[in-house]
């Protein structure tokens, strides 16, 4: 089978470029009206609550300079397995009915102003689509090249079909730059996703993230995640069960210095029975950085026999630092266990007095700490070569 | 063991339920407006400085929206509701002088007993004024003032002056606001230094008649190195009308000092309770709420303590079981300003017949406050699946070197420890009702003891009919 020769070393990179879409222009125009009615998100709403959007104006910044993604250029064998790969706007041209099925399905345009922005707006974005019974023997690896750039992306993975994908943010920016995008998952009965998100980035950068995964029946999505600096590092994910038996795991950990925050916001749906979520975020705030966490798990009456567990755990290395945490629960159901924990903790001197008792500087005490603080869930990721790169960031 | 289980059950609920005929002094005429908050301020010979309070606290009222989070308000209708009422001339300092009738219904509750057997001193408020109060002559001659608050505002106005509102500013919400502007009755507790009142300090609190509001304000000060424990209860009769009672509770511990603040609010399905509880804690002092919210409609409650002093310490301990129609919202907030201050929240809650409990926490650690230590545990129950619990605990840590941790859990009743105990000679109910008491415990433990037996009765009758 030529399928076996392909390994991650033979697939190389393409550059996916913007292209233009009569379908997705019609879309557009509709949304353009509702992204200048709506306000930037306020503070006194419950998700933006403790984020200051105050100094922000999307409008100063400029798009007109398109932005390429950079994916991996599936060889044929794989292209005549049904497997698609392309931008946004081909996609809407050429596999219409897809997209007519989930575009937008997984959230509405009109749920607050960065998704007006997105449905009027988006510049490009990558599509997947993975047939029935189809196991990707090699990961697809997407990087985004931030600049002042706008993503919608689509991920459709059918029946009993497995996919590693591995999503990097690469920022060279120099200057103020707004990123923004929204991916939707759709995973299918009994399919299985491994979902590497790396988001190192410069600290003048915005980044609005928002990533929701729609699971059928069986299917099993892991998120893992690390997420360093930026001026504005938010990025949501929300799971949803809308059928039973589904999984979900969602290893994250962060790391803010200087003034930087990070925002992030893992939510879970239970809407249907025997679902079993487990969230672990952890991070580490050093200098003034600030960090809010939100995690929600929502239980409804359909839920029965939930399994739902979240935990977030804090190390405050900074003086000035600042952790806000919000973890809770919503639930309608009563044949369910479902808890969260939060602990926000400072670096036990009496380490940091051992280790510098062995020679080491403060400075090189603490880097121990946050190696080790930071070991455990590094050690939850199952991808080598991610694992390596997230190290690599702790240790500059 | 089994037997007391039994008993439990064959207490009758209905002896809170009964209600009397309005036989008042005066009944204001239902809304609010400038002139029933003047009305009252003149019945009630205030100082001007009190009814320009009341005033700016009535715009106030008027010009904040409805909060929008938490419960479900919608349903409360501002017009229809009596502002003011005064069921007797004066306050009583023998049970005699109360009119047999309101002595009937406090003789009913068992509070003249409780009084004789356990209590260093008693406050009983009826609609909106107190109707009995009395503290022992030991605890009077060692200087502690109890007394309800319209009598303290007389008696000692510069304390009143001092203290009113300094821990819940007047437009600290819509419905501080509202409780400024028409409060009456509740109950002042001063207690001079060093002194440590052995006997807890209880003020009962009735509602008796349709659409009443009942607005008391309370302020408790403990003096350098002093201690008290001051209890509440309240209850009301069933209408098909809604009530509404929003209290102002102000608490100042002062250095080295000790308040307890225990409330067991059994409040009937048509009370809305919306309450707002603050304390002060100053250096070594300790404040602890112990709050359970067995009745009303909706509750939004959550007593709050700022640690103000180094190695202040707070407590607070929730209790709260909603049943058919309720909304318990209620939970703790606690803030770190000082150094070296520690707090521990538990919640224990419990939902059935299609009731929702909410716990809504804060714990905030002020820049400044190093070494702060926090724990926060919430446990859910919900015995069926038409009830519903919700956490929403926030953390909001400004300080670097602290510990800080929260726990949430919910779940139902484990078949396994059903089973244990049925194939112990106990039905489904008796060991459903057991299994509800063990989870509350640590919250009747800490109750003086015969709170805790009301307290065991009071859940045991809501467990009632809970298995099919």
């Amino acid at each position: 089978m030529k399928m076996n020769q392909i390994t991650e070393k033979t697939t190389k990179m393409k550059n996916l470029k913007p292209e233009k879409s009569e379908n997705a222009d019609s879309f557009r125009s509709k949304y353009a009206k509702l992204y200048k009615t709506l306000e930037l998100p306020k503070e006194r709403q419950e998700e933006w609550r403790y984020t200051h959007l105050t100094k922000l104006s999307i409008d100063n910044f400029d798009f007109s300079d398109l932005p390429t993604i950079q994916i991996t250029d599936l060889p044929n064998s794989l292209k005549e397995k049904g497997i698609i790969l392309t931008d946004i706007n081909t996609a809407s041209s050429q596999h219409q009915e897809l997209i007519q099925k989930h575009f937008f399905k997984n959230i509405s345009p009109d749920f607050d102003k960065f998704t007006a922005l997105n449905a009027s707006s988006f510049q490009n974005g990558f599509f997947l689509y993975i047939p029935k019974n189809t196991t990707l023997e090699i990961p697809i690896n997407i990087k985004f090249l931030i600049k002042n750039s706008i993503y919608h992306n689509i991920i459709i993975i059918e029946e009993n079909s497995t996919l590693n994908i591995n999503e990097e943010l690469l920022d060279n920016s120099t200057s103020e730059t707004f990123h923004n995008s929204i991916t939707e998952i759709y995973a299918k009965e009994n399919s299985r996703i491994n979902y590497y998100n790396l988001r190192n980035l410069k600290n003048s950068t915005y980044s609005f993230s928002h990533k929701i995964a729609k699971l059928s029946k069986d299917a099993n999505i892991n998120w893992y995640t690390a997420c360093f600096s930026g001026k504005l590092n938010r990025l949501r994910i929300d799971t949803h069960f809308t059928q039973p038996s589904a999984e979900s795991k969602n290893i994250g950990l962060f790391l803010g210095k200087d003034s930087e925050q990070i925002d992030i916001t893992t939510n879970v749906y239970h809407d249907s029975t025997n679902t079993t979520n487990d969230i672990k975020f952890d991070g580490i705030l050093k200098d003034s950085s600030k960090s809010i966490y939100r995690g929600l798990i929502t239980i409804t009456e359909k839920g029965q026999h939930t399994n739902s567990y979240l935990s977030n755990k804090i190390l405050k290395i900074g003086e000035k630092s600042l952790a806000n945490s919000i973890p809770a629960l919503k639930i309608d159901a009563n044949e369910v266990k479902a808890s969260h924990g939060a602990t926000i903790g400072q670096v036990n001197e009496e380490h940091l007095f051992y280790l510098m008792s062995r020679g080491l500087s403060r400075k090189q005490a603490e880097q121990l700490i946050i190696q080790g603080f930071l070991e455990p869930t590094i050690g939850l990721f199952q991808n080598q070569e991610f694992k390596e790169k997230i190290r690599k960031i702790i240790k500059n | 063991m089994v037997a007391t289980q039994t008993e439990i059950f064959e207490k009758d609920y209905s002896k809170y339920g009964f209600s009397d005929k309005e036989n008042y002094e005066f009944k204001a005429k239902k809304g609010i407006s400038p002139e029933i908050v003047k009305q009252i301020s003149s019945m009630k010979k205030e100082p001007k400085w009190m009814l320009d309070i009341r005033l700016q606290a009535l715009n106030f009222f008027n010009s904040r929206p409805m909060p929008k989070w938490g419960a479900d308000l919608s349903t409360i209708d501002f017009n229809n509701i009596f502002y003011y009422i005064k069921p007797t001339k004066d306050t009583s300092k023998t049970w005699d002088d109360v009119p047999d009738y309101i002595k009937d219904t406090f003789d009913k509750l068992g509070i003249p007993e409780a009084e004789q057997k356990y209590l260093g001193g008693v406050g009983a408020q009826y609609e909106s004024e107190v109707v009995y109060h009395k503290v022992r002559k030991d605890l009077e001659k060692l200087g502690v003032i109890f007394l309800d608050m319209d009598s303290a505002l007389k008696q000692y106005p510069e304390i009143v002056k001092k203290y009113f509102g300094s821990i819940i500013p007047t437009n600290d919400n819509k419905f501080s606001a509202l409780n400024t502007a028409v409060w009456s009755g509740g109950s002042f507790v001063y207690v001079p230094k060093g002194v440590k009142v052995e006997l807890p300090l209880q003020a009962y609190f009735r509602i008796n008649a349709k659409n009443m509001g009942q607005f008391e304000r309370t302020l408790i000060i403990a003096e350098e190195g002093s201690s008290v424990h001051y209890i509440e209860g309240c209850t009301a009769p069933t209408y098909s009308s809604d009530s509404l009672h929003s209290a102002v509770v102000e608490l100042i511990a002062l250095p080295g000092s000790k308040i307890r603040y225990t409330t067991i609010q059994n409040w009937s399905n048509n009370v809305y309770n919306l309450v707002t509880k603050r304390a002060f804690a100053y250096e070594n002092s300790t404040v602890e709420w112990v709050d359970g919210n067995l009745g009303s409609k909706i509750t939004m409650k959550y007593p709050a303590i700022f640690l103000m002093g180094e190695n202040a310490r707070a407590d607070i301990l929730s209790i709260a079981f909603a049943g058919k129609g309720q909304h318990q919202d209620a939970g703790g907030k606690i803030v770190h300003v000082a150094p070296n201050t520690t707090s521990k929240i538990v919640s224990k809650s419990i939902s059935k017949d299609g009731g929702r409990t909410t716990y809504r926490g804060l714990l905030k650690v002020a820049k400044g406050a190093k070494n702060a230590k926090s724990s926060v545990v919430c446990d859910a129950l919900i015995l069926d699946p038409k009830s519903a619990s919700d956490t929403i605990p926030y953390m909001e840590i400004n300080e670097k070197n602290v510990s800080i941790g929260h726990e949430a859990s919910v779940g139902k009743v484990s078949e396994e420890q059903l089973f244990y105990l049925m194939s112990r000679g106990l039905n489904e109910e008796q060991a459903m009702t057991m299994i509800v008491s063990g989870f509350v415990e640590p919250f009747t433990k800490e109750l003086p003891l015969e709170y805790a037996v009301e307290l065991n009765k009071l859940i045991s009758l809501q467990m009632e009919g809970s298995v099919g």
